[in-house]
């Protein structure tokens, strides 16, 4: 899969949890921020890229996974970012 | 030396771990989930390496009355260093991980702690509490090295801790201006401790999932010192996405859990998820409530339909899990319509870090609606003349530490003052009516003061300006940011507190902002009223409601 699918495929997963703003948010913007979302449903986002992407985020790394850009670079990596 | 049990409850920790070590020594006692920390510690290494770590502690210089920071996320070393710093004779501070450097050094210093014990992920923060020193988590659990001498007869000659010993120094908030240190004795936590297990049992076959801080009283006592006292196992989970926690119910063969209200939440939320992605529920009920599944699983008289329901959930959580208890917050009583078709019970309860923590508990849906459950054994709850929850029993605290004006607020003629509004049913039920304090709730259960909150919005842009608790869905407060513009400063107020919001930490962002012209409502003396405050506002939403309907 390329960069652009993954890109797709997480706006999809980020719609299903924060709604339709997921679909134009920014690279690079904070999404708990950007999107209004709470901590718990920002937990509830890399569950759900965990199980569509079959990664596993460290667990002493969470905080470093903000933007869609770094969850798609750690995604791209298969998971070793 | 045979620690048996003579039929006398323990006095102290130390004692406790004695006791259960003895009886359970080769039963596994703390895991992580998935295994990635190898085999299972067992009672009897619990008791070694908390021993240890002891003699670690008193060649630090540690000992019996002094206290020791634990600054660190839940996993089979918490616990070990929460008995080594116990067998030593000191008192545990016990701060979540992700507490921010300026309250770690708030806590050390109003402490005075002797070492701060901290994990790899916490260490930058233990640093700020410099010149406290610091000890690495995983140094102080190890096991005993060859070249260490073993000390288990040696540790006879130290002075043993009494029932009456600090063992725990709580802090209520992570405020730095308004800490609130409760000291909990040994025996005011074996206290709760045995009141729960007179109500509730469990067995060396259960197993409990670890998913909240054991920093907070409630995992402390219920999560961490129930199962060990009764030789279960406990897992912990990591970090708690609703994936992995799911996982390990499964993997783990779990039994028991505690949760708060937005935890169990996320895992509803998961779950559905997943049955829907099965096939086994519409994907356009993916996002309904828990009140409309209960509804929806009342109202389902397919038989065949609501038993493959039913499997489709054990399938993912496993045929053993049985019980959450939900702390921290009130919880919507439809969730026990949900979680009981499929074999599950659901435990309610009120309790505070001052009573060590649990008062009252109850199961949803046998006890009446709305209500938090009866007071627990040896427990008395009374309701005072303005409507005030008392509490008295061998569990209160003994006092706020250093701070014996609040002390002398809080306890009075024997009784806690909790600073919650209540009242009982005839038949003993506590019901909570709202809280008197201005401390907030939020879902995960935290409790935060507005002033810590109202410090990151200080802004010329703002005449006026207040945080206080909007009651908001889960039982919990939702911070919320009340300010009045300065007229002669032109500006967009909005956009900035939206800027300084994106700029406090996480836990500290509120989640609205209510822009008014009125000034604030305060006392003669100039302080806000708050609770007036949330009502004018609530008053007026409901009105604007109401006009947009008519509309």
């Amino acid at each position: 899969m390329n960069h652009e699918t993954h890109e797709a495929d997480l706006r999809a997963l980020l719609a299903g949890i924060a709604g339709p703003d997921a679909a134009t948010v920014d690279l690079d913007a904070d999404l708990i921020e950007a999107l209004g979302i709470d901590s718990l449903a920002g937990l509830r986002v890399l569950a759900a890229v965990e199980k569509r992407f079959g990664v596993r985020f460290p667990d002493e790394r969470l905080g470093d996974f903000k933007t869609l850009r770094e969850l798609l670079d750690f995604v791209g990596q298969g998971g070793k970012g | 030396m045979n620690a048996a049990s003579d039929g006398r409850a323990p006095a102290t920790l130390a004692e406790l771990l004695r006791r259960v070590a003895n009886e359970h020594a080769q039963r596994p006692a703390l895991t992580s989930a998935r295994g990635d920390q190898g085999e299972p510690c067992t009672y009897a290494e619990l008791l070694a390496r908390a021993v240890a770590g002891a003699q670690r502690l008193r060649s630090e210089g540690v000992s019996r009355g002094e206290s020791v920071v634990l600054l660190a996320e839940g996993r089979p070393e918490w616990t070990i260093a929460l008995f080594a710093i116990a067998e030593a004779g000191a008192a545990v501070v016990p701060l979540p991980a992700d507490t921010p450097p300026a309250a770690v050094a708030t806590a050390a210093r109003l402490t005075q702690a002797r070492a701060i014990v901290t994990s790899e992920r916490s260490s930058a923060s233990a640093q700020a509490a410099q010149p406290t020193p610091v000890l690495s988590l995983s140094v102080l659990t190890a096991p005993r090295a060859a070249h260490e001498p073993a000390t288990a007869q040696s540790a006879g000659a130290q002075p043993t801790p009494s029932a009456d010993d600090i063992a725990v120094i709580a802090f209520t908030s992570g405020s730095t201006e308004h800490p609130h240190a409760v000291e909990l004795t040994h025996a005011n936590l074996l206290a709760d401790l045995a009141a729960l297990r007179a109500v509730r049992s469990a067995g060396p076959g259960d197993a409990f999932l670890s998913m909240l801080p054991p920093a907070h009283l409630f995992e402390l006592t219920a999560g961490q010192l129930g199962p060990l006292s009764c030789g279960a196992r406990i897992v912990f989970s990591g970090a708690p996405l609703p994936n992995r926690l799911i996982d390990a119910l499964r993997d783990e063969r779990i039994t028991h859990a505690m949760t708060v209200p937005a935890l169990l939440d996320a895992l509803y939320h998961e779950v559905l998820d997943e049955l829907a992605t099965a096939g086994l529920v519409d994907p356009e009920r993916r996002g309904q409530t828990p009140a409309e599944t209960a509804r929806r699983m009342a109202d389902e008289t397919d038989a065949a339909h609501r038993a493959r329901v039913r499997e489709g959930v054990r399938r993912r959580i496993g045929e053993t899990f049985g019980l959450f208890v939900v702390g921290g917050a009130a919880i919507d009583p439809a969730w026990s319509g949900v979680v009981r078709p499929l074999g599950i019970r659901l435990e309610v309860g009120y309790g505070l870090t001052e009573a060590a923590p649990v008062v009252t508990l109850g199961v949803a849906g046998e006890c009446p609606t709305g209500s938090v459950g009866a007071p627990l054994p040896g427990i008395e709850v009374r309701i005072a003349e303005g409507g005030e929850i008392l509490v008295r029993g061998p569990n209160v605290m003994r006092g706020y530490h250093r701070d014996a004006e609040a002390t002398r607020r809080a306890l009075r003629d024997g009784w806690l003052a909790t600073g919650d509004h209540g009242h009982l049913d005839a038949e003993g039920f506590l019901f909570i009516d709202g809280r008197l304090k201005e401390a907030m709730v939020t879902a995960a259960g935290e409790t935060i003061y507005p002033e810590e909150i109202e410090a990151c919005y200080g802004d010329a842009a703002f005449r006026e300006l207040c945080v206080a608790g909007v009651p908001g869905p889960h039982g919990n407060d939702l911070p919320t940011l009340f300010v009045v513009p300065d007229e002669e400063r032109r500006g967009d107020v909005a956009a900035t507190a939206q800027r300084l919001r994106a700029s406090a930490p996480a836990r500290l962002r509120v989640a609205d902002v209510v822009t008014r012209r009125e000034p604030l409502p305060r006392t003669a003396s100039g302080k806000v009223r708050r609770a007036a405050l949330v009502a004018q506002w609530i008053a007026e939403a409901r009105r604007q409601d109401n006009q947009d309907e008519g509309t």
